[in-house]
């Protein structure tokens, strides 16, 4: 039932997805920088990918659409990579959302991300997936801090 | 039309009907639109439109567990999500009475109301469950039986403090141990609890008239019997203390009266061996009712929960008869058990952790083995307080050795049951032959406590074996 439910929902928003993800494009036009409809249905499809292979589910694209609004101001974001870049990202988004056991909000994540894309990691994607890997597993460590001290206190 | 109607729903009326064996398995919100588009009851759009329906309450519970900050969650964690949300349109579904009434509701309300007042009718749930648990802890029986009493004290308030109405509504959450003598498995979440501590009172209310000390003797007959500490199984009082009863009826006895001399036993024996299992179907069906008469029970529920085991009660004693072995379900009244001597048994008994470090520290500093073995026997009263100190390998070599020769019987008998707890089993009656066998035992002491005892004469083994036999 609920595989058969989202993918009912995820067919019958396709089109509104892709209207919102073109719609960014008022936006990130100013940095010089733009989706073409292919471009957002690739966009797309890789949320799609990236989803089923983390095992997550998302109703909207929301965090496709927060990216994008995100990293355009990147100063590492060239006109013939975009959609690549993004789609990229959005895959290394839900990978570190698992990795924090989804305990860090997208807004919060994507402001880190955007940070370490831009600084210590010069815009290098291998860079930033290290980076993050580090971040997620220090964060993990603080949960297990934060959930021991909250055991302890429950006892 | 009035949609509450049967009489108005024209599908109903053109003979088209959902099959009930269809709508037992799963989510009966999802069978209903299953079925209920099969039968012709309900068109594919009216379908969609509830799958539709369903998926916006998914996303406004998606929206509140994640606190709006994330718009993707983890699958699992989605499912659980929808699955707390069919718990709850399932449990107000459920509530219409016949599944053609609930269709009914399903298309004039909607999925969103329906889901709203599920939502409320498990929170009412869960505050009758946080009720009864305050009464089932409040007549909690004063018996040393440790599922028992930590199920009431340690599960259930598990599944008060964490059982969330919106996001987990099917999660039973707390993990129980003490088995009913009926239960029904099938149920989830709070339904699962409510009907736990239901079930739970009824066998306390019956289980607390009789008299305490009668019910200790009776559980130590049992684990006897069984050849098992009781205080550490699993098992149901309320199944023990009824049955016990009904035999003692059989018997000739009171109702009144869970301990069965071993003599009545044998005349129960005589009587039963001629009958076949309608017979002593029957005999179960008038020692039930006798029983009753004799407690005066008139409450409908729990004269209804006793008869829910009396099919299974009644094979077991057609088995027991046909192959003589009565004793192994009428428990019988044995002697009392032995105490050891030295060793207390009470918890009370036993040194705090700074006296019990102190002492182990002074262990160390002893030149001899005398001395060592000495401060021991001077120090230590509480058998709790003597494994501890064993476990804490503060003994070398013959040190073992002198210890265990300090020892009586008993005190080599009960240390030995700790050992050979599983292997005891094995032997039943026999414990000499259990402490023959013994050859091995994982840990230091335990393996010492073994070499001792395989190094004694037989006829000191044969006497620490009946003190394991007799010991409770």
């Amino acid at each position: 039932m609920f595989p058969r439910l989202l993918n009912a929902i995820s067919h019958s928003l396709q089109e509104q997805a892709l209207l919102t993800l073109l719609a960014c494009n008022h936006h990130t036009q100013a940095y010089g920088l733009t989706l073409s409809p292919d471009d957002a249905r690739q966009l797309l499809a890789a949320r799609e990918q990236a989803l089923r292979h983390y095992g997550r589910v998302e109703l909207g694209v929301g965090a496709a659409q927060m990216l994008v609004e995100t990293f355009v101001a990147s100063p590492y974001m060239e006109a013939d990579s975009f959609a690549e870049t993004l789609a990229e990202l959005l895959d290394l988004f839900y990978a570190v959302k698992n990795e924090t056991e989804d305990r860090i909000g997208d807004t919060q994540l994507l402001d880190e991300m955007k940070a370490r894309f831009d600084g210590e990691c010069g815009g290098a994607m291998e860079l930033l997936r290290g980076s993050m890997e580090h971040y997620a597993s220090g964060f993990r460590s603080g949960l297990l801090l934060i959930d021991e001290a909250s055991e302890g206190a429950d006892e | 039309m009035n949609a509450d109607d049967p009489r108005d729903w024209p599908a109903l009326n053109a003979g088209k009907y959902m099959r009930q064996e269809r709508l037992q398995q799963g989510s009966y919100t999802v069978a209903l639109l299953v079925e209920g588009q099969r039968a012709g009851l309900l068109g594919s759009r009216e379908v969609y439109a509830a799958q539709g329906d369903l998926l916006l309450v998914l996303e406004r519970l998606i929206r509140r567990y994640t606190q709006g900050e994330s718009s993707s969650l983890a699958a699992a964690t989605a499912e659980s999500l929808l699955t707390s949300i069919l718990y709850a349109t399932d449990l107000e579904l459920r509530s219409a009475g016949e599944p053609e009434r609930a269709l009914a509701r399903l298309r004039t309300d909607g999925i969103g109301a329906i889901y709203d007042s599920g939502v409320e009718r498990v929170g009412a749930l869960f505050a009758d469950a946080k009720r009864l648990y305050g009464e089932v802890k409040r007549s909690k029986l004063d018996l040393p039986v440790d599922a028992y009493q930590m199920t009431i004290d340690e599960s259930l308030p598990v599944f008060m403090k964490k059982y969330s109405v919106i996001f987990e509504a099917h999660n039973t959450m707390a993990s129980i141990d003490y088995p009913l003598a009926a239960d029904d498995t099938r149920l989830e979440g709070v339904c699962y609890i409510k009907q736990y501590l239901e079930r739970l009172q009824l066998e306390t209310r019956f289980v607390e008239q009789f008299p305490r000390e009668d019910l200790l003797d009776l559980l130590a007959d049992y684990g006897r019997t069984c050849r098992f500490d009781y205080r550490i199984e699993l098992f149901n009082v309320f199944e023990l203390v009824l049955r016990n009863a009904l035999f003692s009826l059989l018997a000739g006895g009171s109702a009144r009266e869970v301990r069965i001399s071993p003599e009545r036993l044998a005349g129960l024996k005589l009587r039963l061996a001629s009958l076949d299992a309608a017979a002593l179907g029957a005999l179960m069906r008038e020692a039930i009712e006798a029983l009753q008469r004799e407690w005066a029970i008139v409450d409908p529920q729990l004269l209804a929960y006793m008869r829910l085991g009396e099919v299974d009660l009644t094979q077991r004693l057609h088995h027991a008869v046909r192959h003589d072995s009565l004793e192994a379900i009428v428990i019988t009244a044995k002697a009392k058990q032995i105490q050891p001597a030295v060793l207390s048994l009470n918890v009370a008994d036993r040194m705090s952790d700074a006296q019990l470090r102190k002492y182990v520290a002074q262990m160390s500093g002893c030149k001899t083995t005398a001395a060592k073995i000495k401060l021991i026997r001077t120090g230590f009263q509480s058998l709790h307080d003597y494994l501890d100190m064993l476990e804490s390998g503060c003994l070398y070599g013959d040190e073992y050795d002198a210890l265990f020769a300090a020892f009586g019987d008993t005190e080599l008998a009960v240390l030995a049951k700790i050992v050979l707890y599983e292997e005891l089993r094995g032997f039943p009656g026999d414990g000499a032959a259990a402490l023959r066998s013994a050859k091995t035992a994982d840990g230091q002491w335990q393996q010492r406590l073994l070499d001792y005892l395989a190094g004694l004469s037989g006829r000191r083994l044969a006497s620490i074996g009946d003190c394991l036999d007799r010991l409770d």
